[in-house]
């Protein structure tokens, strides 16, 4: 089915990517899993085809007694199955272990080279166990080769049972070239039975029709898994490049929305400016004084809105004030929020910043709410303490909430990143606010555990703080 | 005198090559019918000497795993040494129970003065020690020796061995081509 609608379509494809995305952050202890399942599985599927084994090798004795060319050729054919089924478990779960550590320890090149190290101790193994040679032959260096090579060209792509596919292909490709007589000069048919396939093709003459059919077979399946490899990996740069356009999209929507806001507070002053005249005017014209005391209530009020009309309008002009206006401007907004009870603020500096109280605040807010979204209603806690450190004033928001993933945390940052309740332009336009006031932001959490949130504020020092009051 | 320099130098050495040419015998291998094949290792060896017997048209029993009471009925026995993993395995033995057998068979051909004919061709040789195990056994016993020149086996050792007990060794040039090989070597 054809979607026409662009908006349809579209919308379908940002459903697409954002699963996408979701499944790349997939847990790597289930690909550890799966990798130990796979090895152990290799080891059993020696002893599961040792029947069909021993039917292949009677088939090469009667293509020696009758110079039978294509009862060789089936045992041949035979063999590369068997081959792939005996190497495909090894080669899957190393790789599954490759990909799971890697995204475990910060070295994930050289971890996933060294996992691959596995093969040889299982193809150990598997010879010890059942006292024959499973060798290293020419198709699992090659196969190893190409894995090093796929591991660097998709990174990116999170669907790992592609890989895992496209590995195999070029592993059954390989493994075609076992039978061809030509290459067995260069040593890559290690194993006795391959090798016996090309000495009895000698012996019978059947060289010519070994050397055809191996190397066709394998050229048609390696172009397939090179294809296929292109494929892949155009496919998901194209939806890569739609998701950063897709984020360019609401970074445009959500600066054209503050824009919108500001028109519409910047509107507010007009009115503001006639109450502010009329109530001077009724001020003037009353002489019930306490009358005149809730004129000057409204004048205040006014003041205070016009002050926080200017901070909106005017982002990046900072002024010096104390951080307690800061935890007060909060106590007063989380009193209205729901859970408010678990939030606990502790002022252990009263040092001046230089700050857009109302941004600073949403910003802190922003993150006070990200926390008790992460905490356990019941015994779940979120404290802001606010410090010096360093020689600066450090805000930090804690929670023992159910903490963030290494690998999400490289994305926590990213615009319309979110882990599911919100919009996704929380912590963006946190970062953009510390920015704003020339300080530093930095996250550390453990899952299970919780996450700490701390923001680094240049303090006011006595002589600038002269400066702004002069 | 350059010229008569070389041609002492070529003296000297094709001389020795022509020697040992002309000491190749051809067709000394004398081969009484009915003769039985049987294997040391189970290797797929024993099933090309079969199939080059079968070219020729020389009748020949190939009893891969066979016993020392098989070799009732016959005039001469090829064992025709090589150790396969798999072959092994898929006939269902041991090592150890292979390398009985052939010790029986030899006992057995001793006893009752059969000559043996010991083939090895070495195609599959991995460097297995069980294999050299299995040459350290039938050499020493060997009436006649056929070896692969070019194979990759532990011929040292055999033509050691050949030498020590006077055992006469033959050659097989092209393995791939073993029929006519045979016609050279054996007299039918």
């Amino acid at each position: 089915m054809v979607l026409k609608n662009p908006v349809v379509s579209g919308l379908l494809e940002k459903i697409l990517i954002s699963k996408t995305i979701g499944k790349s952050a997939k847990n790597h202890n289930r690909k550890i899993l799966f990798g130990l399942f796979f090895i152990g599985a290799s080891l059993i599927v020696p002893l599961a085809i040792q029947t069909q084994i021993n039917s292949l090798l009677e088939d090469i004795r009667q293509s020696v007694l009758t110079g039978d060319t294509g009862l060789l050729l089936l045992a041949a054919t035979k063999l590369v199955f068997f081959n792939t089924i005996r190497h495909a478990p090894v080669i899957t779960g190393a790789f599954l272990i490759g990909e799971g550590l890697s995204s475990i320890f910060k070295y994930n090149r050289f971890v996933f080279f060294l996992s691959l190290l596995i093969i040889p101790f299982v193809f150990k193994a598997i010879s010890a166990i059942y006292n024959i040679q499973f060798l290293f032959t020419g198709s699992i260096y090659v196969t190893v080769s190409v894995i090093l090579v796929l591991f660097f060209l998709t990174t990116k792509i999170p669907r790992t049972i592609i890989k895992l596919f496209i590995i195999n292909l070029f592993l059954f490709g390989f493994d075609w070239l076992e039978i061809v007589p030509m290459l067995e000069k260069f040593g890559y048919s290690g194993g006795e039975i391959a090798k016996s396939i090309i000495m009895v093709s000698g012996f019978i003459g059947a060289d010519y029709i070994l050397n055809y059919v191996g190397f066709t077979i394998s050229l048609m399946i390696i172009i397939n898994a090179l294809i296929l490899t292109k494929v892949i990996i155009d496919h998901y740069n194209r939806m890569f490049l739609i998701e950063k356009l897709r984020k360019t999209e609401i970074e445009a929507l959500h600066s054209r929305y503050f824009q919108e806001v500001k028109h519409l507070v910047h509107d507010l002053k007009t009115p503001l400016f006639t109450i502010h005249g009329l109530n001077g005017a009724i001020k003037m014209m009353v002489e019930n004084p306490k009358v005149k005391t809730y004129n000057d209530v409204i004048a205040n009020s006014v003041e205070n809105i016009s002050s926080m009309i200017s901070e909106i309008l005017h982002e990046r002009k900072l002024s010096v004030i104390d951080v307690k206006e800061i935890t007060d401007f909060l106590k007063t907004h989380l009193s209205l929020e729901e859970n408010q009870e678990k939030v606990k603020i502790k002022l252990l500096t009263e040092k001046k910043i230089h700050a857009n109280k109302y941004l600073l605040s949403r910003a802190l807010i922003n993150i006070i709410n990200n926390s008790l979204q992460a905490i356990d209603p019941e015994i779940g806690l979120v404290q802001l303490n606010v410090d010096e450190e360093n020689g600066m004033v450090l805000f930090s928001v804690m929670d023992n909430g159910r903490g963030i993933s290494k690998e999400n945390l490289e994305k926590i940052w990213e615009l319309g990143y979110s882990s599911g309740k919100s919009t996704g332009l929380g912590l963006n336009f946190v970062k953009k606010v510390v920015n704003n006031h020339r300080g530093d932001i930095e996250i550390q959490s453990k899952p299970k555990q919780g996450t700490t949130v701390k923001i680094y504020l240049p303090k006011v020092d006595l002589n600038d703080e002269k400066i702004a009051s002069g | 005198m350059v010229t008569k320099i070389f041609l002492v130098v070529a003296i000297i050495l094709f001389v020795p090559l022509m020697s040992i040419s002309a000491a190749e015998p051809e067709n000394e291998i004398l081969l009484h019918e009915p003769f039985l094949v049987t294997s040391a290792g189970q290797s797929l060896d024993a099933f090309l000497v079969k199939a080059a017997f079968d070219k020729l048209g020389v009748k020949s029993d190939l009893e891969t795993i066979a016993y020392a009471d098989d070799l009732e009925g016959f005039n001469q026995i090829i064992i025709v040494g090589g150790f396969s993993h798999k072959g092994i395995a898929s006939a269902g033995l041991s090592f150890l129970d292979e390398i009985e057998r052939v010790s029986q068979i030899l006992e057995k051909a001793e006893e009752i003065s059969m000559p043996i004919i010991f083939i090895y061709l070495g195609t599959f040789f991995l460097g297995d020690s069980r294999e050299v195990n299995l040459i350290e056994v039938i050499t020493p016993l060997a009436s006649q020796i056929i070896v692969y020149v070019e194979c990759s086996g532990p011929l040292s050792y055999i033509y050691e061995v050949a030498e020590k007990n006077d055992i006469p060794v033959s050659h097989i040039n092209d393995v791939n081509d073993l029929s006519e090989e045979f016609s050279r070597i054996f007299l039918f």
